[in-house]
């Protein structure tokens, strides 16, 4: 259930029109999608999101893990996806299709499709009768086939719009479905309806597709039932997959102990896709990772022609699946997959051509890892005019350089729709275009923030009077539990002084209802028990607040995830279970305050820290939306390293070129202030107010700004004695070669050349200090100067010295080109790096081992060129103290998540953006301070920051200044300030806090109070939850984190996987809220268990809110076997969003536990 | 419809398969497809004179197509080899202008021109065309037959040369095969090469190679070979006799060629087929061909 | 002379080094019918990985390919060009659409040309020459088939053909 703007309707034919600001339209839902909306909505901005599947997410939603960091992809994606159905600036229009786009910039008509789904989505509640009573089976999209899905069906638990989709061309109209649904939303004469949308701008967010791998007939897919794709094989590893993460032969089910990846089929091949898919290698190694950490033993071959990995920390990721997992990388490519008919094997003849062998290999399972094609749109942008390259790609308008304007001004584009590209490069550009959209806008001001009323404080001071909602939810909930019985149950608990049972509590009309009781009984707090306050919170507190009540008094009681569904043949354990989590509920509602979100100001200008292509970028881009800049440069010219390259572009366009473009743009600003030769020394403050000190030359000036970017750049490594760099004649780095070449320096036609690669890149880790990063740009770089050197010296001969040739998308394409002008590509293995020494006919001499021939060759060359590495500049330390922003162990910046967050720091208000954070190429350098501008846009726009309500509070009384809570916290929101008498105490900065909790558990001196989760009401729930237990059945009480295993429940009751009702759970924003008092307080009223349930470690919705709580877990079970209890009473486990059926195998585990251990000596 | 065309030997039919253009003409005769006798031919040159000399065998393969062209006639070969060559060297001529100068100076005094008027075909290939006039005439239907069928590699490969078949995943003389009621069973193998051309450089080597190609017949469970083409059949019915794997099983399969398996389902007499010149028993199979 | 003696006399690289690579040669090559794409080599080894003869050989085709990109003349001495089957695996399946089987051919050329040949090849090269075919007609089995006489080939047309292509005097300094 998500809000919908008001629409005028005309029959079918509806024209939206928004007063004031035009919306932008976004073309597909996937995670690029995603960001954009969630950057614009931010900015105050309407949002329509189209997307042609029945729900949004795109591929991701279909990933298990994501690489390099392992995270869960459902846990870190689903947040946002929930998010969009929320957020009053965003209509999701799924199922639906772009149909046209007329209009020009700032002005566009779109006409959408929206497919009818044959379900009335305002009185659908996603409750999933339909679904199962529905007789027939269809392939699921969403598992790729590997699972049925009914006709009537919502295509996966997380879906959003959680709503149901009729199948038309599976439905055979039995009318089944229409009898079931209690809510009456199925209407099969819903006809299609055509919508048209004035938009301000569009963003494509199209995508892509994998290439079906029988295209490629010799690898045997779709004959031998063995070979699986990449997307399928994600599928079967993920727990919410159709073998529940087991990976499974789909010949006989048989767990496979060898597995073969088989890398670039159909990319990278002249007969299928010429280009590079990017993004293979990395995930194909993640893949096998994840296997391994299933199965140890598995046994994995990585066939492969160049391994490649262009984003940040994936050449470590290869390396660490190399060293730690013991994935085997073959060099050499399958010529065909051959099949044993009687025992499903496959017969895979490859060679080592590392080795010059040939392996003749029986593996169970081969997963082919296909080239990304985009979808078929080129009949919609030929109509529209945007134009594409020869790979049915959209092309970025002017130059390799340019990766969001689309070639029609006012349509923009992200992720994959552009080109192969990866989650973070896909993130950034969505916020870029996000950002470029927002200027074809007239923006609207923000409005008012709402602060605590006097009715509240009002009611606040009065007798705690709750109103209970039982929601019926069709037979979904009263089905199994008795729902009358558990109301008039409710009516009996203190201080409720009113109870009703709704039939569905999330229909309008249930919202009238709630409102008129509000007013009628006074209720000061209400109670609805219904679902998961995870998707439905949002309503009730929108509605309460309508009625007058602050949102904050608002408490949910979880009936139907947490147990109709899933205790569906124990209807009268159902029952009381109900009471309990109702019961629960009330005690922590009568406990419950008004809160207000702390509100700052925004400071409406923005400092910016490098005046390289990335920082100019987001420079002009907020000057342009109407803010003060100051953009700071430590040099006298602007350009970063950029100006020290002559040429990088395959057109040989002088770099000198792109950089007066951004200057123009810059110094033609009048918002925009640049200060050469500048640096800041000090920084104070935080978001919304930032007090800064610049200093240029000997003067200072201070400034006060709301947001800072950072975009310090990385510099390019002169290394002496590297490869006899310094210390020999004509050795040269890239940089020299280009500048020497641009000004016909020291060369004469018919030169020979050798450029070594990987100069002071990928190094071994286990060196100190060593460059374990792959610099990304060189190789490309490396191609490009060498073909710019063979038009101007056409009988130059040059040999590149290489280890794998990286290079993505269309740049193979000069690849290729640089081979066939008889460019020699010798590939070197790690350990046997090439020597340079003084050459006897020409200057130098290059001995080098191919690694393919192992024969070693002697080269004499006149000059040895170093493609070098791409170091991170020695300032960014001063920059990580100023601003309280993290450093990596190689000097470059940590973003807030490698995946999602590229250009965030954790601290919010301080953004970072191009390589500062990791080499980078021009473009994506580009897109990333196009992608911060948005990120720092946010605020500006909104000209306030509302902070969180849910914070912790510091009493100075109580706090001795031990500071244990500042070292904790991840987001710097908790100082200890000196106070008089040398009692110094801790001040928490509520703009700052995310409210995990963290601090509060782990203050010994118990100074802080965390809201809305204080340990009053969290006692108040144990004790509600443990009072009158039948002295025959186990207790298991159980705090939950809210964004991993309490969504992981969530999943296994939409799943409806059936559970014993033993366990009674108490949410908590995160694992490290949980305190050993807490536990204590359990056991000593008579839990016969206490289990506490986390994010796995790293994923971590607050960083390392889990790792806070082990040792608070490690001392209570100390405690408990002091205290005479066997410690496996107290159990502490990691269960993801989308482990639903890990939940629940894991409740029957704990449940058989606590019987085998009886009842607690503590009970009463 | 009868269809015309100069039947183009080669070699080794002639010395070594008289089996294979009996029973050619046998089914061509009843499926009246029209064979002339190609006056004056010689060798195609073969992938022999093509490692020798590359002018020479485009000059040899080049007169053949001219004497045909000469005649107005379309070219049909059973053969892979002549099937690979003639097509090869009319690729190359086609597309490459100076090499069609080149070779068309040195046919000259022969008063012979290449220009491409006369197309190349495989004999099996015409028989796809009619394949439902094959499929009227099957008289005996040969169930229980499990052929593995060997294309060989010239009728496929270089595909853009070839042009006939899918090259990874050939079907079409399977299904001329199924008509009969046989089944073509997939092998793992089937795609390799027979070894032949290097009867030649490396008898062992060739050898090796058939070893493995029988292997993996014999565990696809086929009773026979199938070919269309005199220098794979060299392998499976000459070089395979008293060939054994490392434990002393015999590799041996009756080999035959695919118009002698149409044949004996049309009903055509064994002897017209040449059946009793196959060199490797058919024995285990004989009741099954109706024979 | 003896088979092993005349050809693929380079068993190994063990140990071997390289120096000045010969460009010229790597053009030479690429001049031959199917030579167009050669340098486009980027070293997948899918054609040895689907070669029936790759591991009967001293030298694989990658590796054969190996040499021709670096110019190593050497490369006529492998045992891979004689022992190519010809069966065109490679070059179907080639992701940079090389005609390796073609080259190799072309190879075949130039080592025979240095007598660098098996020994069938030069007799072949005389019956090809003498009687304008590799194999004479079986007569008796044709008159049991009731088979017609193959047609008749009047081969001083073909020996005029072949002197013009200079096929018996191929080696170098003849």
């Amino acid at each position: 259930m998500h809000f919908v703007w008001p629409l005028r309707t005309f029959g079918a034919e509806r024209t939206m029109t928004e007063p004031g600001t035009k919306p932008v339209v976004i073309i597909g839902a996937g995670i690029a999608g995603i960001r954009a909306a969630l950057d614009l909505a931010g900015m105050g901005v309407q949002v329509y999101m189209i997307e042609k599947e029945p729900s949004i997410g795109g591929h991701m939603a279909q990933l298990d893990k994501t690489f390099p960091t392992l995270d869960c992809s459902m846990c870190i994606m689903g947040p946002w996806m929930v998010d969009c159905s929320r957020n009053p600036n965003i209509e999701i229009m799924a199922y639906s299709q772009v149909t046209a786009i007329t209009g020009k910039q700032g002005d566009f008509k779109v006409k959408v499709l929206k497919r009818t789904r044959r379900v009335d989505r305002n009185k659908c509640t996603g409750c999933g009768d339909c679904q199962r009573v529905c007789p027939i089976e269809v392939k699921n999209e969403y598992d790729l086939g590997l699972k049925m899905r009914k006709a009537a069906y919502i295509p996966f638990p997380q879906a959003v719009p959680n709503i149901a989709t009729i199948d038309f061309e599976n439905c055979i109209e039995c009318m089944t479905c229409f009898n079931t649904c209690k809510a009456k939303a199925i209407d099969f004469s819903i006809p299609d309806e055509t919508v048209e949308i004035d938009a301000g701008a569009v963003i494509l967010a199209t995508g892509y597709r994998l290439l079906d791998p029988s295209e490629v007939p010799e690898y045997g897919y779709g004959r031998f039932a063995n070979v699986v794709s990449s997307l399928e094989y994600e599928r079967m590893v993920s727990a919410s997959g159709p073998t529940g993460g087991v990976v499974m032969r789909p010949s006989d089910g048989r767990e496979p102990h060898r597995i073969a990846f088989i890398q670039c089929v159909g990319s990278r091949d002249v007969n299928h896709c010429a280009y590079c898919s990017r993004i293979c290698c990395t995930y194909a190694t993640k893949e096998s990772i994840i296997t391994k950490e299933h199965t140890p033993e598995v046994h994995i071959d990585i066939l492969y022609n160049d391994m490649r990995a262009f984003g940040k920390g994936f050449e470590e990721f290869l390396v660490r699946g190399e060293t730690e997992y013991g994935l085997n990388y073959v060099k050499g490519l399958p010529s065909e997959v051959m099949e044993d008919p009687t025992t499903g094997e496959l017969i895979v003849r490859h060679a080592d051509a590392k080795g010059g062998t040939i392996l003749v290999d029986k593996y169970d399972l081969v997963v082919l890892c296909p080239a990304m094609v985009p979808n078929e749109n080129s009949k919609f942008f030929d109509e529209v005019g945007i134009k594409y390259d020869d790979y049915g790609y959209v092309s970025g308008e002017g130059g390799h350089t340019e990766s969001v304007r689309t070639s029609v001004p006012g349509i923009y584009m992200c992720g994959t729709v552009n080109q192969p590209k990866d989650i973070p490069d896909s993130v950034s550009q969505a916020s870029a275009a996000a950002a470029l959209a927002v200027l074809d806008l007239k923006l609207k001001r923000h409005e008012p923030t709402e602060a605590i009323t006097e009715a509240d404080l009002e009611k606040m001071t009065g007798e705690p009077r709750i109103g209970v909602f039982i929601c019926s939810c069709g037979i979904n909930i009263a089905g199994t539990v008795d729902v009358a019985e558990v109301t008039r149950y409710a009516s009996t608990l203190p201080n409720v002084v009113h109870a009703e049972n709704l039939l569905y509590s999330c229909s309008s009309d249930a919202q009238v209802v709630i409102k008129d009781a509000i007013k009628q009984h006074n209720l000061n707090r209400v109670i609805v028990a219904s679902c998961t306050p995870r998707t439905h919170e949002p309503l009730f507190r929108a509605t309460i607040e309508q009625a007058g009540l602050n949102k904050y008094l608002f408490e949910m009681a979880n009936i139907r995830e947490h147990c109709s569904w899933i205790h569906q043949t124990a209807k009268d354990e159902a029952t009381s279970k109900a009471m309990d989590l109702v019961r629960m509920a009330a005690a922590r509602s009568r406990l419950l305050e008004p809160q207000a979100e702390a509100v700052t100001q925004v400071e409406p200008s923005a400092l910016v820290i490098g005046a390289g292509v990335a920082g100019m970028s987001a420079a002009s881009l907020i000057a342009e939306a109407g803010y003060k800049v100051y953009l700071v440069e430590r040099q006298d010219h602007v350009g970063g390293l950029l100006s020290q390259f002559h040429t990088v572009d395959f057109d040989f366009r002088p770099t000198t070129q792109v950089i007066e473009e951004h200057e123009k743009e810059v110094r033609s600003n009048d918002n925009i202030e640049l200060l050469l030769s500048s640096e800041v020394v000090e920084s104070k403050g935080s978001i919304g107010d930032f007090d800064v000190v610049v200093k240029t030359g000997a003067k200072k000036r201070e400034m006060k700004v709301g947001v800072v970017i950072v975009a310090t750049g990385a510099t390019a490594l002169e290394e002496k004695g590297l490869y006899g760099f310094g210390k020999l004649p004509e050795v040269m780095t890239e940089l020299e070669l280009n500048q020497r070449v641009a000004s016909d320096e020291g060369f004469s036609d018919g030169e020979t050349f050798a450029v070594i690669h990987c100069a002071g890149s990928r190094e071994d880790q286990t060196l100190e200090g060593a460059r374990t990063w792959c610099s990304a740009i060189c190789c490309t770089v490396a191609l490009e100067h060498t073909l710019e050197l063979l038009e101007k010296y056409p009988k130059s001969r040059v040999f590149h010295i290489y280890r794998d040739l990286r290079v993505a998308y269309s740049v193979e394409d000069k690849y290729r080109e640089a081979r066939k002008k008889g460019v020699v590509f010798i590939r070197f293995d790690k350990s046997s790096p090439p020597e340079v020494k003084k050459g006897k006919e020409k200057a130098l001499r290059v001995e080098v081992t191919d690694q393919l021939l192992g024969v070693k060759l002697l080269l004499d060359v006149d000059h040895v060129v170093l493609a070098t590495a791409m170091v991170p500049p020695d300032k960014n330390k001063a920059i990580s103290e100023l601003f309280k922003v993290p450093l990596n162990m190689s000097g470059f910046f940590m973003e807030a998540h490698p995946k999602l967050r590229p250009v965030d720091f954790q601290t919010d208000g301080v953004f970072v953006a191009g390589t500062a954070t990791a080499p980078k190429s021009i473009d994506e350098a580009i897109a990333q301070g196009r992608g911060a501008a948005a990120r720092a846009l946010v605020p500006l726009i909104s000209g306030v920051r509302k902070a969180e309500a849910i914070v912790s509070v510091v009493d100075p009384e109580v706090c001795v200044g031990c500071g244990t809570c500042e070292i904790n916290c991840a987001y710097n929101a908790i100082e200890v300030m000196p106070g008089e008498g040398g009692h110094d105490y801790a001040m928490s900065n509520p703009v700052l806090c995310q409210g995990c909790g963290k601090c509060a558990a782990g203050c010994p001196s118990g100074a802080i109070t965390m809201k809305h989760f204080t340990d009053d009401q969290i006692r108040a729930q144990i004790r509600a939850a443990l009072t009158d237990v039948p002295p025959n059945e186990p207790r298991i009480l159980t705090i939950l984190c809210n964004w991993c295993s309490y969504a992981g429940a969530d999943s296994a009751g939409v799943s409806r996987l059936q559970q014993p009702s033993s366990v009674r759970d108490i949410r908590v924003m995160c694992t490290g809220r949980v305190s050993v008092a807490h536990i204590l307080e359990a056991f000593r009223l008579g839990a016969d268990m206490v289990w506490i349930s986390g994010c796995h470690f790293g994923d971590c919705h607050y960083q390392t809110g889990n790792f806070a709580f082990e040792p608070r877990y490690n001392i209570a079970k100390k405690l408990l076997q002091k205290a005479g209890l066997e410690p496996e009473r107290l159990q502490f486990t990691q269960i993801s969003a989308s482990e639903g059926t890990i939940w629940a195998e894991t409740v029957k585990q704990m449940t058989q536990l606590a019987e085998k251990l009886g009842p607690s000596p503590l009970r009463k | 419809m009868a269809q015309s065309y100069e039947v183009f030997l080669g070699c080794a039919i002639p010395s070594r398969f008289n089996n294979y253009e009996s029973s050619m003409r046998a089914v061509a005769k009843e499926l009246g497809i029209e064979l002339i006798d190609f006056e004056g031919a010689s060798c195609c040159g073969t992938v022999v004179l093509k490692s020798i000399d590359e002018t020479s065998w485009l000059s040899m393969s080049g007169r053949n197509i001219a004497l045909a062209e000469s005649r107005g006639h379309q070219i049909v070969t059973p053969c892979n080899g002549c099937f690979g060559s003639l097509k090869d060297v009319y690729h190359v001529l086609h597309e490459n202008e100076s090499q069609r100068k080149r070779v068309n100076d040195i046919l000259k005094p022969l008063g012979l021109k290449y220009t491409g008027a006369s197309k190349v075909r495989h004999f099996v290939e015409v028989l796809y065309d009619v394949r439902e006039q094959i499929a009227e005439k099957i008289t005996h239907p040969l169930d229980g037959l499990k052929i593995a069928y060997h294309p060989g590699c010239h009728i496929l490969r270089p595909s853009e040369v070839a042009g006939f078949d899918d090259p990874e995943l050939p079907h079409k003389i399977d299904e001329l095969l199924e008509l009969t009621g046989a089944k073509s069973v997939p092998w793992g193998l089937k795609l390799r090469c027979c070894g032949s051309p290097l009867l030649i450089a490396s008898e062992k080597t060739a050898l090796q190679i058939l070893k493995e190609k029988m292997i993996s017949a014999h565990e696809a469970g086929a009773n026979c070979v199938v070919t269309n083409c005199p220098a794979c059949h060299t392998q499976f019915d000459i070089q395979a006799l008293g060939l054994k794997d490392d434990s002393g099983q015999s590799l041996e399969l009756p080999a035959l060629f695919v118009t002698q398996v149409l044949g004996a389902a049309m009903g055509i007499d064994g002897t017209k087929l040449g059946v009793e010149l196959n060199r490797v028993s058919l024995d285990p199979i004989r009741g099954l061909l109706g024979l | 002379m003896t088979m092993s003696e005349s050809w693929g006399t380079l068993k190994s690289f063990e140990g071997r080094k390289f120096e000045a690579l010969d460009k010229e040669f790597t053009q030479e090559v690429s001049a031959l019918l199917g030579g167009q794409d050669l340098t486009a080599c980027f070293q997948c080894a899918k054609c040895s990985a689907g070669c029936p003869v790759s591991d009967k050989v001293n030298v694989q085709v990658h590796q054969l390919m190996r040499m021709l990109l670096f110019g190593l003349k050497e490369v006529l001495d492998t045992d891979m060009v004689w022992l190519c089957t010809t069966c065109y695996t490679c070059q179907e399946r080639c992701p940079q659409g090389i005609d390796i089987t073609d080259i190799i051919f072309g190879l075949k050329n130039m080592a025979f040309k240095k007598r660098i040949t098996p020994p069938g090849y030069i007799a072949a090269r005389k019956s090809l020459y003498d009687v304008g075919r590799l194999y004479e007609a079986t007569e008796w089995e044709r008159d049991d088939l009731g088979l017609d006489p193959v047609p008749a080939l009047d081969t001083t047309q073909t020996r005029k053909m072949l002197d013009k292509t200079g096929l018996m005097k191929l080696e170098e300094g003849e």
